[in-house]
């Protein structure tokens, strides 16, 4: 070999090495990013925690002297923030693999009635939750979980007998999204007033609703699902050269789409379970993290987490910024901040070629 | 060199539709085939039997065994390929089986070797949603190669190229065949291309197979008539060997 050509060659796997590098930079500045905004995140709130006194409550721990700093910093706040930070990544983590699995940049944990049977759990499980001898503060999030998975459960069973591409899983989808839709709709009919109210607020997603212990469950989820996410980290990167390269390739498509899809419901159950239907996240992270480390999935399945977390944990900060006295639900937060970005997308994606 | 491709009364049927019937043959390993015949007479339902991708009646093996699609290398006919990823970790997933969370080194510097050899290493940190058909058709080929297969099949892998490029990879893909003694098929419609290049044809006609052997046996003025419905001269020169001018379709 001709010394221009093995310097060529060397020049070819450097810049590759570079590029791992870079990718990797930008996951450790996300997290970084991401631990600054938790930070921000425990010092707002109504009753307005100096940084100062985050630190040293932080540093004192649960049981620190100072009782007042140690309950609004320990049982108030960092539930929420941590929440935020799971339910993020959940969603993150949900989205990518969603728009991966069905090729569409538009799709999201949500696209397939998920949000929708969620719904219809809670506000099942808030009209009659009384009825059962449970603990209420956990019927509404069992509830809203397992009927998540009764909707990807009926999903599954169509790609299960008719092959499972994109088009069968968003037809199956879309189906199963109006049929909750309109349980829901039936149950906020006949509910009265006060369980109407109740109802409105589980599906605007709110932190509020966080507790230590919806957040070790929602923990454990992600926990349990993140080995099999990340194992499946190339074959998803190979789905990325279309169903027929990739079947060429010798990859078994329907095997990772429906295990994929088996993933992204239980993320999304775990996401929504505890604090309501979040939309945009799942969405808009997966084109964030695709901007900064393309679609080489182990780089792109951590960021998109990240980056979830991110937007989530932001979308709280802002809430709480701009009305103190009561949050805004960040549910609400994400929506109006995500048409923007929606668009951003759109236009970003339309002037490419 | 025993390896054979061995096509034992092969029917494709597409619901009620016979695709093809009765086709039997060998293809000795070490060559390159050329699969020829009109549109729609099932060259790529073939390519996908042999893959196992489509459903066939009959046997195919190679080397005796039947065929698993992790040790072959299958070109389909090329769909553009929109993903955002550079045109170096395309390649590197012709070989996505046995990558790990740290990229080996070895593949690396196999993958950038490929590229080289197909005189594509500029376009290496290129995403691959930017490059031409021709210059995506150049890479999805590098990426199969990497995989080192026994079988490589190829549906139509040069019908994007130019004619320099064209020429390029027949060149590499029978230094291949010369290294490794694989067995390399292609779909091919460019008649000229499997006559120069091809050690061997297989015709297919509606139905069925018109006839296998070295390419002066087979793609005759008579069958180009039969098969194709084309008139056709055949002229040979000292360097250029033969080569086919249709003349109009016949009456």
């Amino acid at each position: 070999m001709s010394p221009s050509a093995s310097d060529h060659l060397g020049r070819m796997r450097g810049e590759y090495r570079r590029a791992s590098l870079r990718k990797t930079a930008g996951l450790v500045a996300a997290a970084g990013l991401l631990a600054v905004l938790m930070l921000l995140d425990l010092t707002t709130g109504p009753s307005g925690l100096p940084l100062t006194d985050v630190w040293t409550g932080l540093a004192a721990g649960p049981a620190g002297d100072d009782r007042m700093v140690a309950t609004i910093l320990w049982q108030l706040r960092m539930p929420q923030t941590v929440m935020g930070m799971l339910v993020g990544a959940c969603l993150g983590l949900a989205g990518l693999q969603m728009q991966t699995i069905l090729d569409n940049p538009l799709a999201s944990p949500f696209t397939l009635g998920f949000s929708a049977a969620a719904g219809f759990g809670a506000a099942l499980a808030i009209m009659f939750g009384g009825l059962l001898p449970v603990p209420g503060f956990l019927v509404v999030p069992a509830a809203a979980f397992a009927m998540t998975l009764v909707a990807s459960a009926l999903v599954y069973l169509l790609a299960t007998l008719r092959g499972a591409s994109p088009e069968i899983l968003v037809l199956g989808g879309i189906t199963v999204s109006f049929f909750f839709q309109s349980l829901q709709s039936l149950m906020q009919f006949l509910a009265s007033p006060e369980v109407l109210q109740q109802i409105v607020f589980w599906l605007f997603g709110s932190l509020l609703k966080a507790t230590w212990t919806s957040v070790q469950v929602t923990a454990a989820l992600l926990l349990l699902c993140l080995p099999f996410v990340l194992h499946n980290a190339w074959a998803l990167t190979v789905l990325k050269l279309g169903d027929a390269n990739a079947r060429s390739l010798g990859l078994t498509v329907d095997r990772v789409r429906r295990q994929t899809f088996l993933l992204v419901a239980l993320l999304t159950a775990a996401a929504v379970s505890f604090v309501g239907t979040i939309g945009f996240v799942g969405l808009i992270a997966p084109h964030a993290c695709r901007m900064i480390v393309g679609e080489d999935h182990r780089f792109a399945l951590p960021l998109s987490a990240v980056m979830g977390a991110i937007i989530l944990v932001g979308a709280s900060v802002v809430g709480k910024i701009i009305s103190p006295a009561a949050a805004i639900p960040v549910g609400i937060v994400t929506a109006i901040a995500g048409i923007p970005m929606l668009f951003a997308v759109i236009i970003h994606k339309g002037s490419r070629p | 060199m025993n390896d054979a491709l061995i096509l034992d009364d092969v029917s494709i049927r597409l619901g009620r539709q016979v695709i093809l019937e009765g086709i039997n043959a060998r293809l000795a390993a070490g060559q390159i085939v050329g699969l020829v015949g009109p549109n729609g007479t099932g060259k790529s339902s073939l390519l996908g039997a042999i893959t196992g991708m489509i459903p066939f009646k009959g046997e195919i093996t190679f080397a005796g065994r039947g065929i698993d699609l992790r040790g072959v290398g299958y070109m389909p006919q090329h769909a553009a390929v929109r993903a955002q990823l550079s045109v170096l970790e395309v390649v590197l997933l012709g070989r996505h089986e046995g990558l790990g969370w740290r990229m080996d080194p070895g593949l690396l510097a196999a993958a950038t070797d490929i590229l080289a050899d197909f005189g594509i290493a500029e376009l290496a940190p290129r995403p691959i949603h930017t490059l031409s058909g021709g210059q995506q058709q150049l890479v999805l080929l590098a990426q199969r190669m990497l995989r080192e297969p026994r079988l490589l099949l190829l549906d139509e892998a040069t019908s994007a190229l130019d004619l320099a490029h064209q020429m390029k990879v027949f060149d590499l893909l029978k230094a291949y065949v010369r290294r490794t003694g694989a067995l390399v098929m292609i779909a091919i419609h460019d008649l000229n291309l499997a006559a120069r290049h091809a050690n061997s044809v297989l015709m297919l006609r509606r139905g069925g197979l018109a006839g296998s052997g070295r390419f002066g046996d087979v793609v005759t003025p008579s069958a180009l008539r039969s098969v194709y419905g084309v008139e056709a001269e055949f002229v040979t020169g000292p360097t250029s060997g033969t080569v086919v001018l249709p003349v109009c379709a016949v009456a």
